[in-house]
């Protein structure tokens, strides 16, 4: 960062919260996504309690394309921790390495998604087909854009982010740990979402 | 957890963080074969919200090290949980028409004025009708 204004406690402890900002903004953000998904979780619920008939997951959505994208996504959620664990290390050529095997992993998650949202749409199957398929594609849809951001997240760091790393290897060191704190809630929710759609 | 590590428990952690996910690829495997089971409704969304709170439980605890954190989290944490139950309980109350049947009438009183009676009377609980033809038009689709 070129700017000569000085961001307070992006690394050492604030002396109220025992925290780094960087740390508490984030929690702070999940906490606001665990509402966010929590409402669409509770819509989920009240949709099928109030249908008269709710198809069973297996019998209309592709289980083993999901099954694969969640182990994909627990993998990920592995080298994003390794990634870090190796900058702690002091090892960034490895942490880079895992950076790019976690954004292998969650570009795997896409197109494994578009395969399976592209089947529906070539079966004339879209989000207006029934509340089924509404609330299948919001919640799924929602989630996929989530793992976009996170894939834009770790390649800027792969890319270009990691310089700050010469400078102030503790502050960059905090930055993959807080967006693994995301990408951590993004394959947690997935967890939620894949029994609950694809497999009840 | 973002304090300095020692060689030896950075590696510790990196073995710890690899368990957990093979621990989470096995739950992930019992999830699906579960589902084959074809177990009666309740047991299953039982089953799979077990093994689902325990692998949540699993990343939220290791991989998200909340099982060491710092107060100001686990305060932020219960705020969010409180909520959290408020909104999952909306469907319960709804179900059991405490919400719903507060709001309902002066708003179906609103819709079908102008119209002939009948047409908007349940207007909140019809959608499953509408889904039950709809919804057999996707079953039989999609095997691979």
């Amino acid at each position: 960062m070129s700017s000569d204004i000085e961001i307070p406690h992006v690394v050492e402890p604030h002396p109220v919260t025992g925290l780094s900002n960087a740390k508490l903004g984030i929690w702070l953000f999940l906490s606001s996504e665990v509402m966010l998904f929590g409402a669409f979780f509770s819509s989920l619920i009240l949709l099928r309690i109030g249908a008269t008939n709710w198809p069973h997951g297996p019998a209309v959505l592709n289980v083993p394309l999901a099954f694969f994208n969640t182990l994909f996504l627990i993998l990920s959620s592995v080298t994003v921790l390794q990634a870090w664990m190796s900058l702690q290390a002091g090892n960034k050529k490895q942490s880079q390495t895992y950076l790019w095997v976690t954004i292998g992993l969650a570009t795997l998650f896409i197109v494994l998604k578009s395969f399976e949202y592209s089947t529906k749409f070539s079966h004339g199957i879209y989000p207006g087909t029934n509340t089924f398929y509404a609330i299948y594609f919001t919640m799924t849809g929602l989630h996929a854009l989530h793992v976009i951001g996170g894939i834009v997240v770790f390649a800027y760091f792969a890319l270009f982010g990691h310089k700050m790393h010469e400078t102030e290897p503790e502050r960059y060191a905090g930055r993959i740990e807080v967006s693994g704190l995301y990408w951590h809630f993004v394959d947690l929710v997935w967890i939620f979402l894949f029994p609950t759609l694809y497999l009840l | 957890m973002s304090e300095h590590h020692s060689p030896e428990e950075i590696q510790k952690h990196q073995k710890t963080f690899w368990t957990v996910g093979g621990i989470l690829f096995v739950l992930t495997i019992l999830t699906v074969a579960v589902a084959y089971f074809h177990l009666p409704l309740a047991a299953a969304v039982l089953v799979a919200l077990l093994v689902a709170s325990l692998k949540g439980g699993l990343v939220a605890g290791i991989f998200m090290h909340l099982i060491a954190e710092r107060k100001v989290i686990y305060q932020l944490l219960i705020l969010t949980i409180v909520f959290f139950i408020v909104l999952m309980a909306l469907p319960i109350l709804t179900e059991g028409n405490s919400v719903g049947r507060n709001v309902q009438p002066p708003a179906r009183d609103m819709y079908l004025e102008g119209h002939e009676g009948g047409h908007g009377e349940v207007h909140g609980e019809d959608h499953g009708g509408e889904e039950a033809h709809a919804d057999e038009g996707g079953s039989e689709e999609e095997s691979h």
